[in-house]
């Protein structure tokens, strides 16, 4: 936290240092939400990349009041969402799932696991409100007041749509099905 | 069969990765991204002091205060009416005066010539200011010398 807000008082002065810190320090991170938010490595490397962007040319009015991987995140999950409405893409199950495993070209950024690959297949099949939540907690890091703030919803609406969201990945990752469309 | 902890994990910590070589161009465009804003407005962070004062709220508070003490201070010095400022050419004259008039007076009738030395002496004192003439014991040693004389 301490470090961060060093890093962004330094960037604020045009510091290159420090802003090649933060892009190490929280790339594979953001990387990571953003293919599990999109379900399209091509989405999040340029939302990934849009948010960095945005961030570096709006660090003179930039404060840190929380913490930057939270603010970073959320900016993330803002372009994502931007993304989706653009599209307006409603793909089937089985196209986002190919769409993680199969659109790989020649100058691509990321690789996920096959771990990952799985992860994103069940979040997948959540209603999106969900896989927002249990994203931003457990890969963005942030607190559900935060992601009720994000979402406009109180904070229990948020803490639901996480236990409801968390069983379901569990469900689909053990081989289970449930369902709870909350 | 994964426990939602275990879930939790995987989903918080999977891993994946990120090209090397893609790493750099993308860092390189953000770095040329930065250049570039930093040459757009090169005193862009110090210009705007001013809008940076009303984000920081103990900043705002200092300058609030700061206000009000220079409006305090301008108050005090144009609207008040004119009054004997201590040291000043006007407040020795007018204490001289006051000792002159009364206080020596009544120190005479209460204690004679010594009530007068000390009243005196006491006045030049609070106006820390210093008799250039005799003291009223040395004058009077030097009459009763004369006299006697």
């Amino acid at each position: 936290m301490l470090e961060d807000k060093f890093l962004v008082w330094r960037m604020k002065r045009g510091s290159r240092e420090a802003l090649c810190r933060i892009y190490e320090k929280y790339r594979d991170d953001l990387l990571r939400l953003a293919i599990s938010l999109s379900s399209d490595t091509t989405t999040a490397e340029d939302a990934v990349q849009d948010a960095f962007a945005t961030f570096i040319r709006g660090r003179e009015r930039f404060e840190l009041t929380g913490s930057l991987k939270g603010y970073l995140a959320t900016c993330v999950a803002n372009r994502i969402r931007n993304a989706r409405r653009d599209r307006r893409s409603h793909a089937s199950l089985d196209e986002a799932r190919q769409m993680v495993s199969d659109s790989r070209r020649p100058d691509q950024w990321v690789v996920c696991s096959e771990e990952l690959e799985r992860i994103v297949a069940a979040l997948t099949r959540l209603p999106y409100e969900q896989r927002e939540v249990v994203t931003l907690r457990l890969q963005g890091g942030m607190k559900f007041r935060e992601i009720a703030e994000l979402q406009q919803v109180p904070t229990k609406t948020a803490l639901s749509r996480y236990r409801c969201g968390l069983q379901k990945v569990r469900s689909l990752l053990n081989g289970e099905v449930t369902r709870c469309d909350r | 069969m994964r426990s939602l902890r275990e879930i939790e994990k995987s989903v918080a910590k999977a891993s994946l990765h990120s090209d090397d070589a893609a790493n750099q161009k993308v860092l390189n465009d953000l770095l040329t991204e930065l250049d570039q804003v930093q040459q757009g407005a090169p005193n862009g962070f110090r210009s705007k002091w001013s809008e940076s004062i009303g984000r920081r709220r103990l900043v705002k508070l200092a300058a609030a205060a700061a206000i009000l003490v220079i409006a305090a201070l301008l108050i005090d010095h144009y609207v008040r009416p004119e009054t004997v400022r201590p040291g000043s050419e006007l407040g020795t004259e007018a204490r001289v005066e006051t000792v002159n008039a009364i206080g020596l007076s009544l120190a005479y009738r209460r204690g004679g010539m010594e009530a007068v030395e000390q009243q005196y002496l006491k006045t030049f004192k609070n106006s820390k200011s210093r008799p250039t003439r005799l003291s009223v014991e040395e004058l009077l040693t030097e009459l009763t010398e004369n006299g006697d004389s």
